[in-house]
C-alpha cells in the first residue's frame, strides 16, 4: 500500500514541478567536435596531435607543441536540409543555413623557461542549434491530448481544482481550460475524455524552430615537461543561448463534421540562456620520434541557466457548444498570472575521456620533409551523466524537483564512443587532408536510432607567414523526436528524422 | 556597425603587427615541429630595451657601470651597495619593511592583508531558491515507456458511445453519439516489448465532489491559490 502511495506522489511531483525536459539536456550535450578549418577536414581528431588552436578543446597539451604564436579566425557556414517521417509520411523539410565560428583566436607557443610554455584564448562556437524540424502524418492511434487527459484522470481532482493546483501540468490546464479535455457520463458512468480522441483519424504535423548555440571562449596552458611527455589544461567559459518556437496542430482528417473536435493547436516559445564552466586536462606522450599517444579528460560543463518559458492552446470543438461557437483559446498567462515564466536551474552535461594516437612523418623543422600525419581519436561518453540540479544551495529539499528528470535521462541514455580519424598529406607549402567521424547512439532503446556522421575532405596553404585552410564537412544525421509521450502501456509515436549537409569552415591565420 | 568597425581596427592592428620574421624563409607547421621564433632586428632592439626595466643582475650591473662612467667620483660610495649591500637580507629588510610603501601600506593598511583577521568578511549564506515550477507536461512513464506505434493499423474497432451528459455541466453539446476510433485496448504495437491495457477509459473520481476554485485534495501536493476557471459555454 506504501509503495502505490509513495508511487502516485512521485508521478505527481514529476508533473507538477519540472525543471528542462530530458531532450533539451541531450541538445546541450550530443554535439560534434567544433575546431579550426585544418582540424574539421581531419575529422575534428586533436587528442594526439597538437600544433593546433584546437587542441585547447580537445587536449591542451598538444598547445605545448607550439613554439610559435599565431593568430587564426575561422568563419563557418552552415547548410542543411531534413527529410522527415512521422507514421509513414515523409516531407522534406526547407533549407537553412547559418553562420557560424570556428576555433578563433591566439595562441602563444614558446614562452618561459626553455621555450616550453605555450598559452592560447580561443574563441569557438561549439554547438550550433540552428534546425527548422517539420513533419507531418496522419494518426489513428493516439492524439496530443491523450496524456493531458490521463494526468487530469489521475490526479483525483475536479476540474476547477486542477485548474488551479501546482499538482497539474500547464498542458493540461489548458486543456481543460479549452475543453479538450473534458468529463463525460459514458455508458452511465463518469469518465474523463479528450475530443480529439473521439474522430477516426487525425492529421498531426509539429513544426519547431530552433536557433542558437554554445560559444565557448577557453583559455589553455601548454607544456612541454619534456622531450617526451606534454601536459595541459584548458578552462572552458560555455555562453548558452537556445531559442526554440514550437507549434503542434491537430485536426479531425475523418471529414465527420459532427464528432464535436475540428481542430487542436499547441504553441510554445522557449529561451534558454546561461553560462557555464568547464575544465579540460590531458596528456601527451612521445614514446619515439613519430608517435604521439594522448589521453584528455573534460568535466562535465556546468551551466547556470534562465529558462523563458510561454505557450497557448486553441481547440476549435466544432458544434459541441452550439449554436456558439466551438473554438476557444488561452494563453499561459491566463493560467499563470504571468506573461513568461521565469526559472533558474543548473545542468550539467556529460564529461568524456579521449585516447588518441597520431603518427607523424616527419617530425622536423624543415618543410621540404614534413609528409604528413594519420591522427585518430576515441571517446567515450555517458548520456546518463547529463543532470540537471538547483541553483544556489543543494538540499534534499532543493533537489527533489529534478530528480524526476534525472531519473527519465538515467532510464532512457546511455553511454556512447565516439570516433574521429583523419590525415593529412604535404606537399611543401600545400596540403590536402581527410577526415570522418562518428558519433554514436546516445540512446538507450534500439528502436530509437540516431547517430551523427561527419566526412570531410579539406586543402591548406602555409606560406610567408600566412596560413590559409578550407574545409568542407558533409553531415549525415539521424535523430527521432516525440511529439508527445503517452503512459504505458500505451505506444508512444515518434518521428524520424534524417538531416544532410554541410559546414564549409575557413582558417585564415598568421604568425605573429 | 560600431562594433564592426572596432572589431575591424582590432584585426588590422593586430595583423599589421605581424612580425616581418615568417616573410621570407619558410613558415613553421607546429603540428609537425617548430623551433623557437626567430628573432629580427627590431626584437633585438626591443629585448635590449626591455633589460632597462627588468632588476636583474644585468640590470644593476649596466646601471652601475653607466653611472660610474658618467662622474666617477660621486658614485665611489655605491660601491659597496653594488658589491655586498643589494644582497644582504638586512639593507634590503631596512628600506623594505620601513619605507618601501608598498611594504608598509600593506602592512598597516591594506584591510585585505591576511594579518588583519578581525577584517575577513563571510559572506552571506545564499538564501534557498524556491522550488521551480515548470509548465511541461511530464510523466517519467512517458519516458520510460518503450512501446511504439508508428503505423495506421486501418483496421481500428470503432467503439460508440452514448455521452449522455457532460458532469460539469458546462458543455451541453451531448446526448448525441459519438464514435471513437482510438481504441485504448489496440496497442498496436511494432516494438519487441508488446504489451496490452484493458483501460479503455479514463474513470472520473475526483477524490472531491466540490467543484470550487482554488482548493486542492490532499494528494494533489497543494494548490497554487488562484482562482482560474474555464469559461462558461452555453
Amino acid at each position: 500500500m506504501n509503495k502505490i502511495f509513495y508511487t502516485v506522489i512521485l508521478i505527481l511531483v514529476a508533473q507538477q514541478i519540472t525543471a528542462q525536459v530530458p531532450e533539451e539536456a541531450l541538445r546541450l550535450s550530443w554535439r560534434t567536435q567544433m575546431g579550426t578549418a585544418r582540424n574539421q577536414a581531419i575529422g575534428g581528431a586533436m587528442g594526439s596531435l597538437g600544433g593546433d588552436a584546437t587542441a585547447n578543446l580537445v587536449n591542451p597539451a598538444g598547445l605545448a607543441f607550439y613554439k610559435t604564436s599565431d593568430f587564426l579566425l575561422t568563419p563557418a557556414f552552415q547548410f542543411g536540409k531534413g527529410t522527415n517521417n512521422f507514421r509513414g509520411t515523409t516531407i522534406n523539410g526547407a533549407n537553412q543555413n547559418n553562420f557560424g565560428l570556428g576555433t578563433s583566436g591566439f595562441v602563444f607557443g614558446g614562452y618561459g623557461y626553455k621555450a616550453r610554455n605555450s598559452f592560447a584564448i580561443t574563441v569557438t562556437k561549439v554547438a550550433d542549434f540552428k534546425q527548422t524540424l517539420s513533419y507531418k502524418g496522419q494518426n489513428d492511434y493516439s492524439s496530443f491530448a491523450e496524456p493531458l487527459a490521463d494526468e487530469f484522470a489521475s490526479s483525483g481532482l475536479t476540474i476547477d481544482q486542477a485548474l488551479n493546483s501546482n499538482a497539474i501540468s500547464l498542458p493540461t490546464k489548458m486543456a481543460l481550460y479549452t475543453y479538450l479535455v473534458d468529463t463525460a457520463t459514458i455508458n452511465g458512468s463518469k469518465q474523463v475524455i479528450a475530443r480529439s480522441e473521439f474522430t477516426s483519424l487525425l492529421n498531426q504535423e509539429h513544426l519547431s524552430e530552433v536557433s542558437g548555440g554554445i560559444t565557448e571562449i577557453t583559455f589553455g596552458w601548454g607544456n612541454e615537461i619534456n622531450k617526451k611527455f606534454m601536459a595541459g589544461i584548458s578552462l572552458g567559459i560555455p555562453i548558452v543561448k537556445i531559442d526554440r518556437n514550437t507549434y503542434y496542430r491537430e485536426s479531425d482528417a475523418s471529414g465527420d463534421l459532427d464528432n464535436d473536435f475540428n481542430y487542436m493547436a499547441y504553441r510554445e516559445n522557449f529561451t534558454l540562456k546561461g553560462v557555464g564552466l568547464n575544465l579540460k586536462a590531458g596528456l601527451i606522450y612521445r614514446p619515439k620520434e613519430y608517435i604521439r599517444l594522448g589521453l584528455a579528460l573534460h568535466s562535465p560543463d556546468m551551466m547556470t541557466l534562465t529558462e523563458t518559458f510561454n505557450s497557448g492552446m486553441a481547440a476549435d470543438l466544432e458544434k459541441l457548444f452550439a449554436p456558439g461557437s466551438g473554438y476557444d483559446s488561452v494563453a499561459s498567462s491566463t493560467i499563470t498570472g504571468n506573461t513568461n515564466e521565469q526559472y533558474k536551474y543548473t545542468t550539467y552535461t556529460p564529461g568524456k575521456i579521449i585516447l588518441s594516437g597520431s603518427y607523424v612523418f616527419r617530425e622536423v623543422e624543415n618543410i621540404n620533409r614534413q609528409k604528413g600525419f594519420i591522427t585518430a581519436d576515441i571517446e567515450y561518453t555517458n548520456y546518463k551523466w547529463m543532470k540537471f540540479s538547483p541553483n544556489g544551495e543543494v538540499t534534499t529539499e532543493t533537489k527533489a524537483p529534478f530528480i524526476p528528470f534525472n531519473d527519465a535521462i538515467d532510464a532512457i541514455y546511455k553511454s556512447a564512443f565516439n570516433f574521429r580519424i583523419g590525415g593529412e598529406l604535404k606537399f611543401k607549402i600545400i596540403m590536402a587532408r581527410l577526415g570522418f567521424a562518428y558519433y554514436s547512439n546516445p540512446y538507450k532503446d534500439k528502436a530509437l536510432k540516431a547517430n551523427k556522421m561527419n566526412l570531410s575532405g579539406g586543402l591548406g596553404y602555409r606560406h610567408k607567414g600566412v596560413f590559409v585552410d578550407l574545409t568542407y564537412v558533409h553531415r549525415i544525421n539521424k535523430d527521432v523526436n516525440f511529439p508527445y509521450r503517452v503512459n504505458a502501456p500505451r505506444a508512444n509515436t515518434f518521428a524520424k528524422l534524417k538531416e544532410t549537409g554541410g559546414n564549409v569552415l575557413l582558417t585564415v591565420g598568421f604568425k605573429i | 556597425m560600431k562594433t564592426t568597425i572596432l572589431l575591424l581596427a582590432v584585426l588590422a592592428a593586430v595583423l599589421s603587427s605581424c612580425s616581418t620574421a615568417y616573410k621570407t624563409g619558410q613558415t613553421p607547421d607546429d603540428v609537425y615541429y617548430s623551433s623557437a621564433r626567430p628573432q629580427t632586428e627590431n626584437d633585438k632592439v626591443k629585448n635590449e630595451d626591455k633589460k632597462e626595466y627588468t632588476y636583474t643582475d644585468d640590470y644593476y650591473e649596466d646601471r652601475y657601470l653607466r653611472m660610474k662612467v658618467r662622474n666617477r667620483n660621486r658614485w665611489n660610495d655605491l660601491d659597496d651597495w653594488y658589491n655586498y649591500d643589494r644582497f644582504s637580507y638586512g639593507y634590503n629588510y631596512y628600506y623594505g619593511s620601513y619605507n618601501n610603501p608598498y611594504y608598509s601600506w600593506n602592512y598597516y593598511y591594506n584591510p585585505y592583508c591576511c594579518c588583519h583577521t578581525n577584517n575577513i568578511y563571510y559572506n552571506p549564506k545564499v538564501a534557498s531558491i524556491k522550488p521551480v515550477i515548470k509548465p511541461h507536461n511530464f510523466s517519467l512513464a512517458g519516458y520510460t515507456n518503450n512501446n511504439y506505434n508508428n503505423t495506421n493499423s486501418n483496421t481500428s474497432s470503432k467503439r460508440v458511445y452514448n455521452n449522455t451528459n457532460n458532469s460539469n455541466n458546462n458543455s451541453n453539446g451531448f446526448g448525441k453519439t459519438i464514435r471513437t476510433i482510438f481504441d485504448r485496448n489496440n496497442n498496436n504495437n511494432n516494438s519487441s516489448s508488446s504489451s496490452s491495457s484493458s483501460s479503455s477509459s479514463r474513470t472520473y473520481t475526483p477524490s472531491s465532489s466540490s467543484s470550487s476554485s482554488g482548493s486542492s485534495s490532499g494528494s494533489s501536493g497543494g494548490s497554487s491559490g488562484g482562482s482560474v476557471k474555464r469559461p462558461t459555454r452555453n
